[in-house]
């Protein structure tokens, strides 16, 4: 007797951590958590994007190679990092909200697209810039670049489907299908350095290796992955925080609070 | 599924046009290529698998926006899904069908590029194996991007944007072996990949696309 009723006990537990996590995740409970935590994200972002671009801009030694033009190292690196990021942020949202319904992964996911395909095209535009004084052409056809461009098209695609389906019930789940698919293309993108001869260097950093380059070059770099990131969470919680207040302006605590801002 | 077979090619059988015109089409770019390229053999011969490859992209492309909206519209889906059919078998006989009639067709075709483009036999042979086996990640893919858009109005427009980034890559590697068969080297492992890739896709994508496909039921 005495061991189902532990298991349904043990059930209960999950059953009780399930529905917290449901609370936790629900649109009004995530509005009030995150949103003081934007003003705090964006003013640690900018101190960071201050140190890390002053820093690299002016204070880290010129390449001994490329002179002063790899600078634009400082921009180019933390975008293209971020871009493949978000998708891969997009992806697993997708899979969460198809598997388990949860309807503010979709929200989240719809914030961060339009976030992701920026930082992609920045990347392309940075890298652009910067193949001209060293490879002497704006553009080549190697396997980083193209795969990056596919990447670009993918978010225009991923945005277009959330644009389309804006107002019928079950919104971004052909987003979150497309997103999920699409993610092959990242690994391609990480390794298209290794598998084809390309113009394009290898990693800057690995997990498992000390950098090449010396410490003074590649501090600013972190410092500006890392600002990028942050900028990148800020801006996706923001227009996350936004989304949720458009979607739920018949909601009573919408109202409540846009009473109390008007007052 | 026999059933479901029998139906669709019935249909494809009785409804030429539709399948015919990507077809035509397919051609009519081949043509195009070499009037705007111009007659120099040499350069011909260097975008012959380019120019045959593109022409196939989109001549897939072409046909599917329809491939799912008849079955939606009609009802013939929600029956699929009550009579407790497996979906992505459904769709994998569905687009194989689609296939028969519109890629296969296509790598058959291929074979105009040897005297249309100056490909060597060789060259040739490649190509249609490369065709022959990317056609039907192609038209999987495509098949994924029209279930997907498939409760839209102007789905047409959608639908390239989303397939296309999803095609490119076998775009990459099979006009990449043309390619390596030209320059004499080893075809055998990017044929292979492709090979692997066409598996993989028969497996995985009948799922995502029966996913869409109930997704595009319930709105």
């Amino acid at each position: 007797m005495t061991k189902p009723a532990r298991v349904t006990a043990k059930l209960s537990i999950w059953r009780r951590l399930w529905q917290w996590f449901l609370q936790t995740v629900g649109p009004r409970h995530f509005y009030f958590t995150f949103m003081p935590w934007v003003s705090w994200l964006t003013g640690l972002a900018l101190v960071l994007l201050l140190i890390g671009s002053i820093w690299g801009l002016v204070f880290a030694p010129p390449d001994y190679l490329q002179g002063n033009s790899y600078r634009i190292i400082y921009i180019h690196v933390p975008a293209a990092n971020l871009a493949m990021s978000i998708y891969l942020a997009l992806a697993v949202l997708g899979v969460i909200r198809l598997v388990w319904q949860i309807k503010m992964a979709e929200i989240v996911a719809r914030a961060a697209a339009p976030v992701g395909f920026v930082v992609c095209v920045l990347s392309l535009l940075t890298g652009a810039i910067w193949g001209k004084p060293t490879w002497g052409a704006y553009w080549v056809w190697d396997g980083r670049l193209t795969s990056m461009l596919i990447l670009a098209f993918l978010y225009a695609g991923v945005m277009a489907l959330y644009q389309a389906f804006e107002n019928s019930p079950n919104q971004g789940k052909a987003a979150a299908i497309l997103a999920v698919v699409g993610v092959v293309n990242l690994p391609i993108i990480k390794y298209s350095v290794d598998w084809w001869n390309t113009l394009h260097q290898g990693a800057t950093f690995t997990v498992t290796e000390a950098p090449k380059m010396a410490a003074s070059m590649w501090l600013p770099l972190l410092i500006m992955i890392l600002a990028f990131y942050v900028m990148a969470a800020a801006l996706i919680l923001y227009r996350t925080c936004t989304l949720i207040l458009q979607r739920e302006r018949q909601s009573r605590w919408v109202q409540d609070l846009v009473r109390q801002k008007g007052a | 599924m026999p059933s479901v077979l029998r139906r669709e090619l019935l249909l494809k059988f009785q409804t030429p046009a539709g399948w015919l015109y990507p077809v035509v089409f397919f051609l009519m770019v081949l043509v195009l290529f070499p009037l705007a390229v111009g007659a120099s053999a040499k350069l011909l011969n260097q975008v012959g698998a380019a120019a045959v490859w593109i022409a196939a992209l989109l001549a897939v492309l072409l046909g599917m926006e329809s491939l799912f909206r008849a079955d939606v519209e009609d009802g013939t889906l929600e029956q699929v899904v009550v009579a407790r059919v497996s979906l992505p078998l459904w769709a994998l006989v569905k687009t194989a069908v689609h296939w028969l009639t519109g890629g296969l067709l296509l790598t058959l075709l291929s074979c105009l590029a040897m005297p249309l483009f100056g490909l060597s036999g060789q060259e040739t042979l490649v190509l249609a194996l490369s065709l022959l086996l990317g056609t039907p990640i192609l038209t999987l893919l495509a098949a994924l991007a029209a279930a997907l858009t498939v409760t839209l109005r102007g789905n047409g427009v959608l639908l390239p944007l989303i397939a296309l980034p999803l095609q490119l890559p076998v775009l990459v590697f099979a006009t990449g072996a043309v390619g390596l068969a030209r320059d004499q080297l080893p075809v055998l492992p990017v044929l292979l990949l492709l090979l692997g890739l066409c598996l993989l896709s028969i497996i995985v994508l009948p799922f995502a696309v029966a996913m869409a496909l109930r997704l595009a039921l319930s709105n």
